[in-house]
C-alpha cells in the first residue's frame, strides 16, 4: 500500500469511528419512531424527520462499509415517498432499519479509538480508595466524570462494553458508570443483563448513564440490575450529589467489636448492602490489633467482652493520639442511666442499647459520617431485599 | 501525475448531511490541487460563488430549503456562471429522477458510493 492509500485509509477509519459514535444517537431516534408508530401517534413532522434520517443513512452507510444500513434505510425512504398517505404504517421497515443499525453498532470494532489508561488523580489517593470505571464512547462525558470524581476514587475509563468487561474482570472496580449505546460491543443494557450470569463481576454495582429521561429506559436499567442511573445531559452538581456519597462510603471502614457472632454478621451484611466495608472481631484485644494496622473510619463496641472490654478499649484509644479522632459507638445491653453516662463521658459519640434494629444502626452511622444519600424518589429501589433483622 | 502543471481547482461541496460532506472531503483531499469549500445549504453556496469562483459545484439533490435541481437552475440562469461545472451527488436512483438528470446533462454520482466510483465520477465532472 502506498502512502497516499495509507493516508486515505486512515482518514476513512477516522470518519468511520465518528460515524459509529453518532450512530448510537440515531438508533435511539429510530427506536423513538418505532414506538410512535406502535402507538399510532406518528405526526407528519415526525415522518418527515424519519424520512430525512433514512435518506442520510442510506446515502452514507455503504460508503463506511455498512451496506445493510444503506439498503434498509433506502427501502424505508422509498416506502415513505411512495405512500404519503399511510406513513404511520412503515413500522416493519423502520424496525428493520433499527435492527440493521444496532447490529452494526454491536458487531463493529472501533479501531484506532484512543483509550485512556488508569488516570492519575491530582491528589494522591490511598491505594484502597475505591476504583471507579467510567464507560462511555463520548470523550467529553468521560473527561467530565473523571474530573468530578478524581478526588474520591481511582478512575479507569473504557469506550465500549468489550473494553469494560475486560477491565471489570481484571480489576474488579467498586463501581461502574455505564453508557448504553456505544460502538464496538453490545449495548450497556445488554451487558448489564449478561452480567448476571458472569460470576466474577455480577456483584459489581453499576450505574447506567441513559440518553433519555424516559421512565421506561430508566426502569429497564434498574430491572437489569443497575443500582442507579444518570440521565444525559446531566448536571454536574446533581451527579456529584448522587455518586460522591456512594464512593465515600466505599472508602469507609467500620470496625465491629462484639463477641456475639450473629450481631457481627448481621451488621456486616447491612453495612455491605449500604455500600460500606466492615470488619468484625470478637474481642477488645483483636480490635486493638486492627486499630493499629488499618485505617478505621468508625468503630462499634460492645461493652461487655472477654479480655479488653469496650470501656477500656475506648480509654486506650483516647490515650493514643493517632486514634482519638475515630468516632466510637457503644452498642450494648447495659442500659442504666449511669452506664450510658459513663460511656458518653469516656468519649463515645453515640450509645445504642440492645435490642436494636440493625437498619437503624447503619442509618445512624451513615448520618454520623455524613454519607447519607440525598433524598430521591427512587430511593426505595435501593432498599435491601433481605428481611428485617431485629435483635 | 505531474502536479506541476495542475491548476488549483476550487470545488464546492453542498450537502446537508455532515457525514456525506466528510466523506467527499476526505476523498477529494487526495488531490493536492483541489481546494474544497463545504456548505450545508445551497443558498450559502450560491452566495459564495462570486467570492470564490468555483470550478465545480457538487450538489446534493434532496436538501431542505433549496434542492439541488433548483440550485442548478439558479446558477445556469446567470450567464456569468457559464464556466462553472455542476454535478449531482444523489441518493435518488429512481428512473424518473435519472431521466431528469439526463435532460439536464449533468454528471451524477449516486450514493452510497465507494472510492473508485468517486474517482471515476470526478474524472467526468472536473
Amino acid at each position: 500500500m502506498n502512502d497516499d492509500e495509507q493516508i486515505m485509509e486512515d482518514k476513512m477509519r477516522a470518519l468511520r469511528v465518528n460515524y459509529l459514535r453518532s450512530l448510537g444517537e440515531r438508533v435511539e431516534k429510530i427506536k423513538h419512531f418505532v414506538m410512535l408508530q406502535e402507538q399510532k401517534t406518528l405526526r407528519p413532522e415526525d415522518s418527515a424527520e424519519l424520512q430525512s434520517l433514512a435518506h442520510k443513512l442510506s446515502g452514507t452507510g455503504a460508503t463506511y462499509g455498512f451496506p445493510t444500513i444503506s439498503e434498509t434505510a433506502a427501502s424505508l425512504e422509498d416506502w415513505l415517498i411512495d405512500h404519503p398517505e399511510e406513513r404511520g404504517r412503515a413500522l416493519d421497515l423502520t424496525r428493520r432499519l433499527h435492527d440493521a443499525c444496532r447490529m452494526v453498532l454491536e458487531s463493529s470494532s472501533v479501531d484506532g479509538v484512543e483509550t485512556q489508561a488508569v488516570v492519575h488523580s491530582p491528589r494522591p489517593l490511598a491505594l484502597d480508595a475505591p476504583l471507579l470505571l467510567i464507560v462511555d464512547d463520548d470523550k467529553n462525558v468521560r473527561d467530565t466524570l473523571t474530573q468530578l470524581f478524581s478526588e474520591d476514587a481511582r478512575i479507569m475509563t473504557a469506550v465500549n462494553t468489550t473494553e469494560a468487561l475486560e477491565l471489570m474482570e481484571k480489576h474488579q472496580p467498586n463501581l461502574v458508570l455505564l453508557d448504553d449505546m456505544m460502538p464496538g460491543g453490545v449495548s450497556g443494557l445488554r451487558m448489564l443483563e449478561k452480567r448476571q450470569s458472569m460470576h466474577d463481576i455480577k456483584n459489581i454495582p453499576v450505574i447506567m448513564i441513559t440518553a433519555s429521561k424516559r421512565v421506561e429506559e430508566m426502569l429497564r436499567g434498574m430491572r437489569a440490575g443497575a443500582v442507579d442511573y444518570i440521565a444525559k445531559p446531566f448536571n454536574s452538581e446533581d451527579v456529584v450529589a448522587r455518586i460522591q456519597p456512594r464512593l465515600r462510603r466505599m472508602s469507609a471502614r467500620i470496625l465491629i467489636v462484639d463477641n456475639d457472632e450473629e450481631i457481627r454478621d448481621v451488621l456486616g451484611l447491612k453495612f455491605h448492602q449500604a455500600g460500606l466495608r466492615s470488619i468484625g472481631v470478637e474481642n477488645g484485644d483483636e480490635a486493638w490489633e486492627i486499630l493499629q494496622r488499618q485505617r478505621i473510619t468508625l468503630a462499634i463496641f460492645d461493652r461487655m467482652m472477654p479480655g479488653l472490654n469496650g470501656m477500656s478499649l475506648l480509654q486506650k484509644m483516647k490515650e493514643a493520639t493517632h486514634l482519638t479522632d475515630i468516632p466510637v459507638i457503644f452498642l450494648t445491653a447495659r442500659r442504666d442511666k449511669a452506664d450510658v453516662e459513663a460511656g458518653l463521658r469516656q468519649g463515645a459519640i453515640e450509645y445504642i442499647t440492645k435490642p436494636f434494629r440493625s437498619d437503624d444502626v447503619v442509618i445512624r452511622c451513615l448520618q454520623l459520617l455524613k454519607l447519607s444519600n440525598p433524598p430521591r424518589p427512587w430511593r426505595d429501589i435501593e432498599k435491601p431485599v433481605a428481611q428485617e433483622a431485629d435483635i | 501525475m505531474n502536479l506541476k502543471y495542475q491548476r488549483l481547482r476550487v470545488v464546492f461541496c453542498v450537502d446537508d448531511d455532515p457525514d456525506m460532506l466528510a466523506i467527499i472531503t476526505a476523498m477529494l483531499q487526495r488531490r493536492s490541487y483541489v481546494q474544497i469549500h463545504r456548505f450545508a445549504d445551497a443558498h450559502t453556496a450560491i452566495n459564495a460563488i462570486d467570492d470564490m469562483l468555483p470550478d465545480l459545484v457538487l450538489f446534493d439533490v434532496i436538501m431542505p430549503d433549496m434542492d439541488g435541481i433548483t440550485a442548478y437552475k439558479k446558477i445556469r440562469d446567470n450567464p456569468r456562471y457559464d464556466g462553472i461545472r455542476i454535478a449531482f451527488v444523489t441518493g435518488r436512483k429512481r428512473q424518473a429522477c435519472m431521466d431528469q438528470y439526463m435532460m439536464l446533462d449533468v454528471p451524477v454520482l449516486t450514493k452510497p458510493f465507494n472510492l473508485a466510483e468517486f474517482e471515476n465520477f470526478l474524472k467526468v465532472a472536473l
